[in-house]
């Protein structure tokens, strides 16, 4: 696999949400409005490219053993750095997403790419890897709370995340009295979420079966030719 | 000579699914037209325009929805809407909802009714839910602020949930109680505000009555269903000491008020008896309706919820595929186990009979400040802690409403 296909594995064929169903305890809880899931999305990529770094760097030098043990301290010091960054300077963005910070220590996106990918390859092709897959996660949570927000409140907002009185964007979409309560609960956040999960499947089971198809026609033609 | 062979089996049963499904649409369409008939003189002709404006809307949003889905599935539409029977979900659905419920809530009901309720498991047959219940809990989730304004009163269900906390304690109250929705007579008959389904209890029992006839619903359903209602609701009136009613004991007072309120009689005939979602033999039957029948009287006094009906079924479906599997093999032989299992269920809605009436207290004085939350009023003194978990609707806004009256209480 070419280092391009291994970057853009991880937006859709391997999307680490909707296709590997990792980290879906932060996807189901912080996905209530646009800004959380920026917010999110940002503090997942920052901790991913650089644990993915470390881990890459000092894979030969880790025993075996005690490998996981030394992961998990990597990742929960950059996420207490990325937490008090976060607190420092977008006090509004740490009180909405509250305790979910803390935890990117243990979703499992991270340690899952440090086990499968980093401690496996290359400096360069790991810190390619965490951007794609941070990538990924940040779509599915901003497709996520996007649906979410925009059909339980109507409205589309987005507020920049250092200054609380700076909004960038803020356009109602659909009307007040057309708005449906049920996607802000976690029961919306369930059915979006299995409705998304199913169209990536849908589609991929699709690309698939058409890739098969022209593979199949492709191999006829050589054989008649 | 010529031999016609045919594979058994060679006699052919009235009961098929065709027949029992335009039986089923003959009742509710004679409880809807008698709730119409009610409703066009009692609130005038435009209420039933939107009563049966909902009735269309669900409809067409059913059709819509299965069309879709047979073509996205590479179906025949046709063939597939002739053999999915929407239009039954679609029927007790608006039956179940207020006459003051949206065209467009009614909309969105129906597509997470037919969509997530029922196609996604497999279309007719396959789903674990009663889709029609589905959809009611969507509504109650989702737009419980969105009303129109053609019906203002509140209905017995809210009145009693919200200002008597189910446990009206004397004569007095029990009269304040049913006067305000025209006295027992009426609260009989079943007119006046409420469901659309719950209109007409009468109505609701003889087509029950019609339905057990042509074998379509088992009698087992409703019988035990309203009977455990009655006995645990009796237990309570005894546990909590509540006053007898102009010479009538409180434990024959009390289980008709639970009775008469609400969807049970209409969710006792009409959705627990769903073909697809209760189990197959009859004492899983029993079974079945012993448990919605706790479930109902512990969430009505305990829960943050107005009623505790419509949540029942939804759980007991749950417990449908379990039932089922406890009581596989021969029949004679799991009568012993089903008893046994029924007998633990039935002393377990006891326990907790007893548990909720050393909790609540019953109301002996009206607490005006609590009449103005009309819909989604809280029940019990149901304070988080003793809320049961699957009252998940319980918003933060009923728990203060809750603890505003508890506050009201404690000052007088």
């Amino acid at each position: 696999m070419t280092r391009m296909q291994n970057f853009k594995a991880g937006l859709l064929k391997d999307n680490p949400v909707f296709s590997l169903y990792l980290g879906i305890c932060s996807t189901l809880a912080i996905t209530t409005t646009v800004n959380n899931a920026i917010g999110m999305g940002a503090a997942v990529i920052m901790v991913l490219i650089i644990s993915n770094v470390i881990i890459s760097a000092i894979r030969k030098i880790v025993p075996d053993d005690i490998r996981i043990p030394v992961y998990i301290v990597i990742i929960a010091t950059l996420v207490k750095i990325i937490q008090m960054l976060i607190e420092a300077y977008a006090p509004a963005l740490n009180t909405s997403l509250g305790v979910f910070i803390p935890l990117i220590v243990v979703n499992c996106i991270i340690l899952g790419r440090a086990e499968a990918f980093a401690s496996k390859n290359g400096i360069l092709d790991s810190a390619l890897d965490g951007l794609g897959m941070g990538l990924g996660y940040t779509l599915a949570v901003l497709c996520m709370s996007f649906i979410r927000e925009v059909l339980s409140t109507g409205v589309l907002n987005i507020v920049n995340p250092f200054d609380e009185a700076q909004v960038l964007l803020n356009v109602t979409l659909i009307p007040e009295e057309y708005t449906i309560g049920l996607f802000s609960s976690p029961v919306g956040a369930f059915i979006t979420f299995a409705c998304l999960a199913a169209a990536l499947t849908a589609y991929k089971t699709h690309s698939q079966e058409k890739e098969a198809a022209r593979a199949a026609q492709a191999k006829e033609v050589k054989q008649n030719g | 000579m010529k031999y016609v062979f045919h594979v058994s089996p060679n006699i052919k049963g009235r009961l098929t699914t065709h027949n029992i499904m335009r039986d089923l649409m003959i009742a509710l369409l004679a409880v809807f037209a008698c709730s119409l008939v009610y409703y066009g003189t009692a609130f005038g002709f435009e209420t039933a325009l939107h009563e049966v404006a909902l009735l269309a809307a669900s409809l067409i949003t059913t059709y819509v929805c299965e069309f879709l889905y047979a073509k996205a599935t590479k179906q025949d539409p046709k063939l597939f809407i002739k053999n999915s029977f929407g239009c039954v979900t679609a029927l007790i659905l608006t039956m179940m909802c207020t006459v003051n419920v949206t065209i467009y809530a009614i909309i969105i009901a129906t597509v997470f009714a037919i969509v997530f309720g029922r196609l996604l498991f497999g279309g007719f047959g396959q789903n674990i839910f009663n889709p029609a219940a589905v959809g009611r809990a969507v509504i109650f989730a989702a737009f419980t602020g969105a009303s129109t304004d053609l019906l203002t009163s509140a209905t017995p269900v809210s009145d009693i949930a919200t200002n008597f906390h189910w446990l009206p304690a004397n004569a007095e109250m029990v009269d304040t109680f049913v006067d305000s929705f025209g006295g027992w007579g009426s609260m009989l008959m079943g007119t006046h505000g409420g469901a659309i389904g719950e209109t007409f209890i009468l109505a609701i029992l003889i087509a029950g009555a019609f339905l057990i006839w042509r074998h379509v619903i088992d009698w087992r359903i409703p019988t035990v269903y309203f009977g455990v209602i009655a006995i645990l609701t009796a237990v309570i009136a005894l546990l909590t000491g509540l006053e007898s009613y102009n010479g009538i004991p409180a434990w024959l007072w009390y289980p008709a008020i639970h009775l008469l309120t609400g969807g049970v009689v209409f969710g006792g005939v009409f959705m627990l008896t769903d073909p697809v979602t209760n189990p197959t033999s009859p004492a899983g039957r029993v079974i079945f309706a012993t448990g919605a029948a706790v479930l109902t009287v512990l969430i009505r006094l305990k829960a943050n919820l107005p009623e505790g009906c419509l949540y029942s079924i939804l759980l007991m479906n749950m417990f449908t595929p379990m039932i089922e599997q406890t009581l596989d093999g021969k029949q004679l032989q799991m009568v012993n186990k089903a008893r046994i299992i029924a007998g633990v269920l039935l002393v377990l809605g006891l326990a907790s009979c007893f548990y909720v009436s050393a909790t609540v207290e019953p109301v002996t004085t009206l607490k005006s400040a609590a009449t103005s939350e009309a819909t989604s009023a809280a029940t019990g003194e149901g304070d988080g802690e003793h809320a049961s978990t699957e009252a998940t609707a319980g918003s933060d806004e009923e728990h203060a409403s809750t603890e505003a009256a508890e506050g009201t209480e404690a000052a007088e």
